[in-house]
């Protein structure tokens, strides 16, 4: 019986211990979804999309200092980058664009441009700015050949503290790589 | 006493009576004097009749002014024509000259028109023309058709030749442009030329259109000339096409050139299509050899270099090489041709005939030479061509009587019969009789292989006239249409690719997911039951300014 109580209080102690709230934030774009293109000029699509393997897991990354990274347990992405990133760009090139730019989520063999895109940073810094260093090619399937080969390093400082301002900030840096492709097809 | 002495006279008195003879002496003397110092020259002029001379009645005048008078009119002695002697004025002493023509006017009716009609009722004269040579002339020969310029007259005379007289007569027009510049003042047949020769006279300034390139063609009557295009007609002026006459202009393309002289000579061209077909009047001979047959090249075969005419064949100089002897060998056929500079852009001048020798020699020892091409497959025409053979053995220019040699080589029909005279002495030099003995052996040999190889090919094509075998590429296609399809699927772009691409990037997160806590647990075991209490997490701070 002694045990039996002994047992008890220690669940009870576990249970009174807090537990933390997870926080997950969606990657999407907030450009209109909605359109119609008659005979589009060129067929575009979005390629291979990697990221690094520091972020290809659902948590936000923070880097502390001198290259040390946490990735944060209690605010996440909704789904992995490598997922989202792929609709995200998409829609925004297609924006920045005008033409529709496809995610390559149909199969389609037809396409005459493709884009491969890697992104091999994108985190918080400890001063206060996401950053977000990526690369990526255009490549003209019907000739076999490579119109653009490009980098991208931009930062964007925090408009306020926390993860909601650094997903933010990821926002205007993606959109910026969007512009940024956009002009190279 | 008166002394009677006579009287004694020194000699006879002057007679009175001598006073009219001395006077009629001394006045004699003064006429004729006088008739000495006033008189006239007598001068004789020869014409082929006395047509329109009678003595002490037909009269000398020049402008319309008489200046003496015929005196007597008697035959020649060789009975060739007749001799006027004529007394002129002693005003017309300075008019005699080398070069002063006399010539008889009476009523004509010509080709130019009719002239003289005065003379019908008042008889005719003899009109005088100044001449502008040396003075003291006192015989001449008459003109028997009155000149039609002046000798002083301002202008150009010139000197046609023709290889026969056509149409074109005294008087006709000389045009340029289809406007009358100028006239034909004579025509006679140079027995030295054995060419027909025009005397023409172009009026000033017109004679400055003359220059040395010029050429002057017979213009008479109508040329009609049928074509494709229909019919053509040029004619000159109504005169030309009635009477006749003399049309000069410079050939299409080239300059009037420098300026010309009284008395030079110019060929007459039949047409303007002949001026067209020999424009250019400064060329060169040269003469070629060939060891091969020339049958087939004429007189007037062009010359070419590279397809480009240049000149034409002269003539075949048989007679100067039988001259020279024929070796037993067979000496080469030499050809004369005549070049001319301007047919390739050269200006038609002296100056480029030498510009054109130096090119030849220079060019000559860059391997310029001359052959012998077909002209024509159906006539078998031949013509010279020039070109460079820059493998040819190296030659110079040579001589052949006054001409300059220009090297050849064989090509065609002559240089194929050389190389296969070459070959076929090769072919017989060769030990043919060991090599066919060998080649026997090793036919042998071959028989013994192609018998297997015979058996080999049935058995392949009785594997081949399998069914089974038949099979085989349509099954391959097959295959190999489902493996490119297949294949296709896993591009890039692929839909299996991506979802595959997408379990692979799960795996992978998971992995290190499972990684991150074997990591844990090596370091602390229980932390499965007793999982130690995370650290918050890190805030992302907005940097303060």
């Amino acid at each position: 019986m002694k045990y039996f109580v002994l047992v008890v209080i220690l669940f009870a102690t576990a249970c009174t211990s807090s537990v933390p709230t997870l926080q997950q934030y969606l990657l999407r774009s907030d450009t209109s979804s909605q359109y119609a293109v008659e005979n589009p000029s060129a067929v575009v699509g979005i390629g291979l999309v990697t990221v690094a393997s520091y972020i290809d897991g659902l948590g936000l990354v923070l880097e502390t200092s001198n290259r040390e990274v946490r990735v944060a347990r209690d605010h996440q992405w909704a789904e992995p980058l490598r997922e989202s990133l792929r609709t995200y760009l998409a829609r925004e090139i297609s924006a920045e664009a005008g033409q529709v730019i496809r995610s390559q989520r149909s199969g389609e063999t037809d396409l005459q441009k493709r884009i491969d895109i890697r992104i091999d940073e994108l985190h918080g810094t400890a001063n206060g700015e996401a950053k977000l260093v990526a690369y990526w090619i255009v490549l003209d399937l019907e000739k076999r050949s490579i119109v653009a080969e490009n980098g991208f390093v931009q930062t964007e400082a925090l408009s306020e503290s926390g993860y909601g301002a650094l997903v933010r900030s990821h926002k205007i840096l993606l959109d910026k790589l969007a512009a940024a492709i956009s002009a190279t097809l | 006493m008166s002394d009677m002495k006579p009287s004694v006279s020194s000699g006879r008195k002057f007679s009175a009576i001598w006073i009219l003879p001395l006077v009629t002496l001394i006045v004699g003397v003064s006429i004729v004097f006088n008739s000495i110092m006033t008189e006239g020259p007598t001068i004789t002029v020869n014409f082929d009749t006395a047509n329109g001379l009678e003595v002490g009645k037909t009269k000398v005048r020049l402008l319309n002014v008489d200046i003496g008078l015929v005196e007597e009119v008697a035959l020649k002695k060789d009975m060739s024509g007749v001799t006027a002697t004529i007394k002129l004025e002693r005003e017309a002493q300075s008019l005699l000259r080398e070069d002063t023509r006399f010539w008889v006017v009476r009523a004509r009716v010509g080709a130019g028109g009719v002239s003289g009609l005065g003379t019908i009722l008042g008889g005719g004269y003899i009109e005088m023309a100044p001449g502008i040579g040396p003075e003291g002339m006192r015989a001449f020969v008459g003109l028997e058709e009155p000149p039609l310029t002046p000798l002083d007259a301002p202008g150009l005379r010139l000197s046609l030749f023709s290889q026969r007289a056509g149409s074109i007569t005294t008087g006709d027009a000389v045009l340029y442009r289809g406007y009358k510049v100028g006239r034909v003042e004579s025509l006679v047949f140079d027995t030295e030329k054995k060419l027909a020769r025009y005397d023409i006279f172009i009026d000033a300034p017109f004679h400055e259109l003359v220059g040395s390139a010029t050429r002057f063609w017979d213009a008479s009557g109508i040329s009609l000339k049928a074509s494709a295009e229909g019919f053509e007609v040029h004619t000159g002026s109504l005169d030309t096409i009635l009477l006749g006459g003399v049309a000069f202009a410079s050939p299409p393309g080239l300059s009037a050139g420098d300026q010309v002289q009284n008395g030079e000579e110019f060929q007459l061209y039949k047409s303007y299509d002949s001026i067209l077909k020999n424009p250019y009047r400064h060329g060169m001979y040269y003469v070629v050899s060939f060891q091969q047959s020339i049958r087939g090249l004429v007189s007037g075969a062009p010359v070419e270099y590279r397809g480009i005419k240049v000149g034409r064949v002269e003539r075949i100089l048989m007679k100067e090489l039988t001259m020279q002897g024929m070796t037993a060998a067979g000496s080469a056929i030499p050809i004369l041709i005549y070049i001319e500079p301007g047919r390739m852009s050269l200006p038609d001048s002296l100056d480029s005939i030498s510009a054109f020798k130096q090119i030849v020699e220079s060019g000559i020892e860059n391997g310029l030479r001359a052959t012998l091409q077909t002209g024509n497959l159906l006539t078998g025409k031949q013509l010279i061509s020039f070109d460079f053979f820059p493998d040819e053995v190296p030659a110079e220019l040579g001589t052949f009587e006054q001409y300059t040699l220009i090297p050849s080589v064989e090509t065609g029909v002559g240089r194929l019969e050389n190389q296969v005279r070459v070959f076929m002495d090769t072919l017989n030099a060769l030990p043919l009789e060991t090599i066919v003995v060998e080649a026997n052996t090793v036919l042998g040999d071959v028989d013994t292989a192609v018998v297997s190889l015979t058996a080999t090919l049935n058995s392949v094509n009785r594997l081949l006239d399998n069914n089974d075998s038949k099979a085989l590429p349509g099954d391959l296609v097959a295959t190999l249409a489902e493996l490119r399809s297949a294949l296709a699927g896993l591009t890039p772009e692929s839909k299996i690719y991506q979802s595959l691409g997408a379990s692979v990037g799960s795996l992978n997160s998971t992995l290190e997911s499972l990684d991150d806590l074997l990591r844990k647990l090596s370091i602390k075991p229980n932390t499965l039951l007793f999982p130690a209490t995370p650290e918050p997490d890190l805030i992302p701070e907005v940097r303060t300014r």
